[in-house]
């Protein structure tokens, strides 16, 4: 039995061949990649698909807190309500986890399209090189500007940081934030191609960077002959049109139409692709009667919004239904968003886009400055297009005795033409009129007067509150006032 | 450079081996005989006869015959049995020796396994504690684990749900690591197996042994720092072939359940508050009563009588050159709840053979499979659910809802109709808000199945290559495959459901090879050990999963019959996939004893880790440790006063490593991150890391430096038995996974930060209170104390939050225990309008402030209430934990009762969330505030719907979650071996026991279940812990067996 002395040897030899450095299997590793065009690109991808996952809760930070819609459900306390609460009533606390949810999303995004612009210098293809350098500044500057309208005073990330760095940064001002989104839009504009072929259609070109840039200047205050030139290059030049029903924009069967100019585009068919605003909008305890999958019931539709469509105003059936049949053939009078419905095999795995920039926000962005350049008569024929599209007769212009009357005119009109596109609350933000409108809602609908505690919206809860968890990791950031 | 530790380690082990080898083989072998008997001359069998110094033995035989062969005349027998004090003889020149061995009142010779070996608990320097009970299969609890709870000093174990087959959570000596595991090492038959506990059956156990200080668990390095539970399974001993047969039968049911008030009580008590001033019941609640419908909705989650069973058969015997020991056994638990179930087969074969008179050679085989069925529901479902509601419709609640009679009922079907109050008055209604089906028929209609099929095989070759040096090579696996199936009916949860099926699987390939050489020399009164090893080990993780949608029946579950294939919901979860992972780690060890005279004893150890969880430069730890013993009883001067049976110090210090974090946390890892261009009908790929978690190349092992003294005392002939240790240990370089700012756009990195400090007193004692013939009471009793403390976060930080499910926030502040509860302190609740507006506060936090909700103090006195104002509310680690058992044999009769508790302990009750347990749950509403003239006791908030301060951020919800609890009480009868004989059986045993006959908490705290907590999801973080919500109910056991050998 002398073989058995030399076992140990036989062992130790057969384990001086392991190798210790194990890579994922199952992923790659960030230091890897990114070495090539191809990777760029879906880098890239990766940007656009990161568009989707704060819109879950941006209609929350922006259509709730507006005069649009509430929240139906006040019975329960489940944990999603009480956060919604606080938005509908304008008392949203530094610990609201949407908030945070929004927040970080958002940031999350804005890593991915600081990632394209790092590596940006390995892609050989000239033409491609810019392409994905636009698109990436485009996503970046449209995060930041949402970020600015809400919360203020943000983190200006441009580069890919460790969390360690992340704890040197502070809040920018405002005018800081916005230098870098015009200065993200200038270079997009410059890069980024006019049109793409029809198998890439979807991705942003140099006229969305244009409109974009143009709302930039609008809301910064900034209406002068650059904004003018901006919005009249896009209106006469870019070959974007509007639909000729108001319909036909959100049709699932004719999505990044002619109409649109930048779009969050949503998949169905187990992708993890889907919207699930079908099912989040629908209402509660509707079964299958509207959307497989049942409804939660949110973003319920305002009485004040639903009185401001007139009877002949076809974007209101497009936009809202004020019943439901259920499966006992019962009328249910119950108000829902049905913009972003479409049929679903699955919950939450529906197809419907997310529009984000359209040619009739160009035509009224365009009728807002044409209003304060040259007058009311300049942007009549501009938001008359919308209204004649909607059904309506042309407002005239004995209606309209002062620049003031068209504003006016023209923020009922977009509150119309966009309703829970998640304008409403920006816009008001823009006109300086949220107080008033949003003080004023609280009185007039119904709903609130039978609740204590609602708001009053004030100067300083306009802007949202830094999360808090950001703050308990570095405390010495500072809290917008307020909270 | 890269490798070079990994390298260094492999060289070193290599010229070592090949040094010992070559050292000299010849010897000369005298063969020694005897037998063995007690004081009484009856001939004792199995006793263990060695040569010192050399792990070749024997056992004696029916006879108390033994032979054994020896080196030589030098050679020194060593005769041990347990039970009996060991015998030591030198050989010389006799060929024969006969032994009378002396029987041990408390044997404290005993054999201690240990890391790699076995050593005399006598000789012992490090803290080990050893539970042996041949009684502990009789405990009606499915799983060992469950089994040693308040059994050992130092070892907490948590039942943090009666859901059947659930692992309760385990802790060694308090909390060291803040995101790698706690869990302690389990090594089964010497064999490291996660989820060992899980799955050896209760009654296959010989001893188990627990290394608690450093010193001892630093031979396993890496992964000793949660400390290590060594399970020892029993062998064949050199007999004729004895079987045994034990079985059991037990019957659950629940101890207690939540004190919820009916819908009609509910409604008369809210009528009677509205006469008070207080807010009456709103036209959805009058609706309430006027169903009049009771249904005890926690009855329904329940089963009246859960069964458990528990059969065991197993066979021993052997021969000289080959010993075997094979069992089979089954296990079948319900737990209370319905759809709650465990079912699980082992069987275990373990062979010892002498293939020639230098090696032996091992197998051990154990293949099991369980299957474990859970409850879709959560039991919290069934006490939010009214009691108006009822599970099908009768006859009444059809007529309002005109839902057929006997089909499910649900909340929703009630909403808007008409209903009929006392007075005849017709009203329209909605009594209730929820879209979900009720809480039975979600049960009912989703199932969700776990399969585990394990095996662990291992074999070992034990080779004497030359006097007092042996090489022992063992070689095996783990391997685990489990199988989830979960089946969503149609419409299970709500209306317009779609039935899904998700499949999943998993198979994880554990290979592990250890070699050692132990050498062993003794030269006058010095004798010394020596231990050098290398091992490998590699874990490989294979999973899958599938979700098939649109099934076109419910009757077929299998995917098959999907119509639709989900690859990734919309929230990002991954369906449809195959993965893989693997693991590394490579190790060498070595270990010196030495010992003087029987007198001084030192130890020292040092073994080297390579893992690959690390980033390729950081993967080498090295972990040390040293430990010195003083038998101070062996010295003449305490020898001389005879009163002193054993008295031994102890000290040590050690160095043990945490690596258990998920793999690959070094890297930042890309995932798909789709989007579709043009038609929408081709995904164009896209890659990013998708996750929130930032990796770190720069981490590397955690390391807990730990110092323990103590000291073992046995007086009046081993009657008291009492060994105390202390221990303080420091954790450094802690593996966190922190959180980080999300403008990073991550919301967190790996890192290796901070200290923190456990230290704490474990006291254990043994003693025989009264050993007579016919009546024998042994008491052991231990007790633990530890204190847990953050000493640094890193980078100067001072504290860190952390969050619940409902965002309750956990706090981690530098000079305090590691988590504590943070949030607002109450002071009671506002009791008038007038209060409120003369405290002049500003509400910027849990707005609509009102009275009768809770008072949040003003911390900073700026009388502003926001963020600032919370504090430190406490903390959910307990003063300390306890266990007592008492033994009493009565002539044929055994008892035992075991007692266990924790003391001190706090725990946030997530239930008082719920508006629904606020409204019903009397532990909530008893002397509640009703009205400024009526302000109950003063200090029970009011149901506020949802106004005011949240409750679940305040103190409020924080209860002292201490108990006691009779966990066992065990009677048993043995029958007279000669009246078995004439049936041809050698013992026989019947038993009854009971569990939890009494469990008693304190006053403060309102749920059912004090030991439960929430562990997944948020909780799975161990900076987020100690918050409980939806505890299933504490269970009652009574249990019947009979224990046959023949």
């Amino acid at each position: 039995m002398k073989i058995f002395k030399y076992i140990p040897i036989v062992f130790l030899l057969i384990f001086t061949s392991c190798d210790l450095e194990l890579q994922p299997i199952s992923e790659i590793g960030e230091g890897s990649y990114y070495k090539n065009t191809a990777e760029i690109n879906s880098a890239v991808i990766a940007c656009y698909n990161g568009l989707q996952a704060p819109l879950e809760f941006e209609w929350m930070l922006t259509e709730l807190r507006s005069d649009n819609s509430r929240l139906y459900n006040t019975a329960t306390t489940s944990s999603d309500n009480t956060l919604l609460f606080d938005f509908d009533q304008s008392k949203v606390s530094a610990t609201n986890t949407r908030v945070y949810d929004y927040w970080q999303t958002v940031y999350h995004n804005i890593a991915r399209c600081n990632t394209v612009l790092k590596h940006i210098d390995v892609v050989t293809t000239d033409s491609l090189k810019k392409q994905y350098e636009g698109e990436a500044r485009f996503i970046r500057a449209y995060h930041y500007f949402n970020l600015v309208r809400l919360f203020g005073p943000v983190f200006i990330v441009t580069e890919r940081i460790s969390a360690e760095e992340a704890r040197k940064y502070d809040r920018s001002p405002v005018e800081d934030v916005y230098t870098l989104i015009v200065n993200d839009l200038n270079e997009a504009i410059a890069k980024l191609p006019a049109t793409y072929a029809t198998s890439e259609k979807g991705r942003i070109t140099s006229w969305a960077a244009k409109t974009l840039l143009a709302k930039v200047y609008i809301t910064q205050g900034l209406v002068n002959e650059t904004t003018r030139n901006l919005l009249k290059d896009v209106y006469e030049n870019s070959g974007y049109r509007l639909m000729t029903t108001y319909e036909s924009v959100f049709s699932i069967n004719n999505e990044v139409n002619d109409e649109i100019l930048f779009t969050v585009r949503f998949k169905s068919g187990g992708l993890g692709l889907g919207s699930i605003f079908g099912n989040r909008f629908a209402p509660q305890q509707s079964g299958s009667s509207v959307i497989n999958g049942d409804g939660s019931g949110y973003n319920y539709p305002s009485s004040d919004l639903v009185q401001a469509y007139t009877s002949t105003d076809s974007r209101k059936d497009v936009t809202i239904a004020l019943s439901y049949v259920n499966d006992k053939s019962q009328v249910i009078d119950r108000r829902y968003v049905k913009k972003y419905l479409s049929p679903v095999s699955i919950k939450d795995d529906g197809d419907k886009d997310w529009p984000i920039l359209r040619f009739a926000d160009v035509i009224l962005l365009y009728a807002e400055v044409e209003n304060e350049l040259d007058g009311v008569a300049a942007a009549l024929p501009l938001i008359n297009q919308t209204r004649m599209r909607a059904g309506l007769t042309d407002l005239k212009e004995s209606a309209l005795p002062n620049k003031h009357a068209m504003r006016m005119a023209i923020e009922k009109e977009r509150r119309l033409e966009f309703a829970y596109e998640n304008q409403r609350w920006f816009d008001l933000i823009r006109t300086n009129r949220v107080l008033e409108v949003i003080n004023s809602h609280y009185t007039t609908e119904d709903y609130y007067l039978s609740l204590t505690g609602v708001g009053p919206l004030t100067e300083s809860s306009t802007l949202l509150p830094v999360p808090q968890k950001e703050i308990d990791i570095n405390q010495n950031v500072t809290q917008n006032p307020g909270y | 450079m890269k490798k070079t530790g990994v390298n260094l380690l492999r060289n070193v082990a290599i010229v070592l081996i090949l040094m010992l080898m070559s050292s000299g083989m010849a010897i000369s072998q005298i063969t020694v005989k005897g037998n063995i008997t007690d004081k009484n001359n009856e001939p004792l069998i199995g006793v263990n006869v060695r040569a010192q110094g050399s792990s070749s033995g024997t056992i004696t035989d029916f006879n108390g015959s033994y032979s054994i062969e020896v080196p030589g005349s030098k050679s020194v027998l060593v005769f041990s049995y347990i039970g009996y004090r060991t015998v030591e003889k030198a050989v010389g020149q006799n060929t024969t020796i006969n032994v009378v061995l002396e029987e041990d009142v408390h044997s404290i010779d005993e054999v201690v396994v240990v890391g790699y070996g076995v050593q005399k608990k006598s000789h012992l320097t490090g803290s080990v504690s050893k539970y042996k009970d041949d009684k502990l299969g009789d405990l009606a609890v499915s799983r060992l684990d469950q089994a040693l709870q308040g059994k050992i000093a130092g070892v907490s174990v948590q039942n943090t749900t009666t859901e059947a087959g659930s692992a309760p959570q385990i802790r060694v000596r308090g909390m060291g690591s803040i995101s790698a595991s706690n869990e302690p090492l389990v090594v089964v038959d010497g064999y490291p197996v996660a989820e060992g506990l899980a799955f050896v059956d209760m009654n296959d156990v010989e001893s188990i042994e627990v290394l608690k200080d450093a010193a001892s668990s630093a031979i396993y390095g890496s992964r000793g720092a949660n400390g290590v539970i060594l399970v020892t399974t029993k062998s064949g001993d050199v007999a004729k072939a004895k079987y045994s047969v034990k079985a059991y039968t037990g019957f659950k049911s629940v101890y207690s359940l939540h004190n919820l008030m009916s819908a009609n009580e509910y409604v008369d008590m809210l009528l009677d508050e509205q006469s008070k001033g207080g807010t009456g019941p709103s036209t959805a609640e009058l609706a309430w009563k006027s169903i009049d419908n009771y249904t005890d909705w926690q009855r329904e989650a329940l089963r009246d009588i859960a069964k458990i069973t528990n059969a065991q058969f197993s066979v021993s015997g052997g021969k000289k050159e080959a010993k075997y020991y094979v069992s089979g056994s089954y296990t079948g638990d319900e737990g209370v709840m319905i759809h709650s179930k465990y079912d699980k087969y082992n069987f275990r074969a373990k062979l010892d053979a002498a293939l020639s008179k230098n090696v032996d050679f091992g197998l051990n085989l154990s293949p099991s499979y369980s299957r474990k069925e859970t409850p879709a529901t959560n039991f919290i479902d069934f006490y939010r659910t009214y009691s108006w509601l009822p599970v099908r419709h009768t006859e009444a609640t059809a007529a309002i809802t005109g839902q057929p009679v006997g089909s499910y009922a649900h909340g929703r079907h009630f909403n808007n109709k008409e209903y009929t109050d006392a007075d005849g008055n017709v009203f329209t209604a909605s009594p209730w808000g929820t879209s979900n089906n009720n809480p039975r028929s979600i049960m009912d209609n989703e199932s969700n199945f776990t399969d585990d099929y394990r095996m662990t095989g291992s074999a070992y070759l034990n080779v004497r290559l030359a006097k007092g040096l042996e090489f022992k090579t063992s070689n095996g696996y783990y391997v685990q495959y489990r199988e989830n199936n979960i089946y969503h009916n149609a419409n299970a949860k709500s209306d317009g459901d779609a039935n899904y099926a998700i499949y999943t699987n998993k198979l994880t390939v554990d290979l592990l090879s250890e070699n050692t050489l132990n050498y062993s020399k003794s030269i006058g009164k010095h004798d010394f050990t020596g231990l050098l090893g290398y091992t490998a080990n590699k874990v490989t993780t294979k999973a899958a999963g599938i979700k098939g949608t649109g099934f076109p029946t419910d009757y077929v579950q299998t995917i098959n019959a999907a119509t639709g294939i989900t690859i990734e919901e919309t929230d990002g979860t991954r369906r449809t996939y195959t993965m893989a992972e693997e693991e590394m780690l490579i190790s060498g060890l070595a270990r010196v004893t030495y010992s003087y005279d029987n007198k001084y004893l030192f130890s020292g150890s040092l073994r080297g880790d390579a893992s690959s969880k690390f980033g390729p430069e950081n993967q080498l730890g090295w972990f040390p440790s040293v430990s010195l013993g003083w038998r101070a009883s062996e010295e003449k001067f305490i020898k001389e006063t005879g009163k002193i049976d054993q008295l031994k110090f102890r000290a040590s210090w050690g160095v043990t490593g945490n690596n258990d974090i998920t793999n690959y946390a070094a890297y930042d890892k890309l995932q798909s991150a789709n989007y579709v261009f043009g038609s929408g009908s081709t995904l164009n790929a896209g890659l990013a890391n998708t996750s929130s978690v930032l990796g770190n190349k720069a981490i590397t092992w955690e390391q807990s430096y730990e110092y323990n003294a103590g000291f073992d005392l046995s007086i009046l002939k081993s009657r008291i038995n009492l060994s105390l240790d202390a221990y303080y240990s420091i954790t450094k370089s802690l593996l966190f996974e922190q959180p980080a700012m999300a403008i990073s756009g991550y919301t967190e990195y790996w890192n290796n930060i901070g200290k923190v400090r456990n230290q704490g007193i474990e006291i254990e004692l043994n003693t025989y209170n009264i050993k007579k013939k016919k009546f024998e009471w042994q008491t052991s009793f231990n007790l633990s104390f530890n204190n847990n403390r953050l000493l640094q976060l890193g980078d100067g930080e001072e504290r860190l939050l952390s969050y619940g499910e409902r965002s309750e926030v956990y706090v981690a502040k530098v000079g305090a225990p590691s988590i504590q509860y943070y949030g607002y302190k109450t002071d009671g609740i506002w009791l008038s309008q007038e209060e409120i507006d003369n405290s002049g506060y500003t509400f910027l936090v849990g707005k609509t402030v009102r009275p009768g909700t809770l008072k949040v103090v003003d911390q900073d006195g700026n009388k502003i209430i926001n963020a600032d104002d919370r504090v430190e509310l406490g903390n959910p680690f307990p003063k300390f934990n306890w266990g007592m058992t008492n033994s009493f044999k009565i002539d044929r009769f055994d008892v035992s009762v075991q007692l266990q508790g924790v003391q001190g302990v706090t725990v946030l009750n997530g239930d008082g969330y719920y508006s629904e347990t606020k409204k019903i749950n009397k532990a909530y509403t008893t002397n509640r505030f009703i009205s400024t003239a009526y302000p109950g006791d003063g200090k029970t908030p009011t149901f506020a719907n949802g106004d005011g301060m949240q409750w679940e951020l305040t103190d409020y919800l924080l209860q002292d979650a201490s108990y006691a609890a009779i966990r066992d009480v065990n009677i048993g009868y043995t029958f007279d071996k000669k009246l078995l004989r004439k049936i041809k059986v050698n013992t026989l045993r019947l038993y009854a026991s009971g569990q939890n006959l009494l469990y008693v908490w304190s006053s403060g705290y309102k749920g059912i279940n004090p030991e439960a907590r929430s562990t997944s999801g948020t909780y799975s973080s161990p900076l987020v812990s100690g918050y409980q919500r939806g505890a299933f109910p504490l269970q009652r056991t009574f249990s019947f067996g009979l224990e046959v050998g023949f």
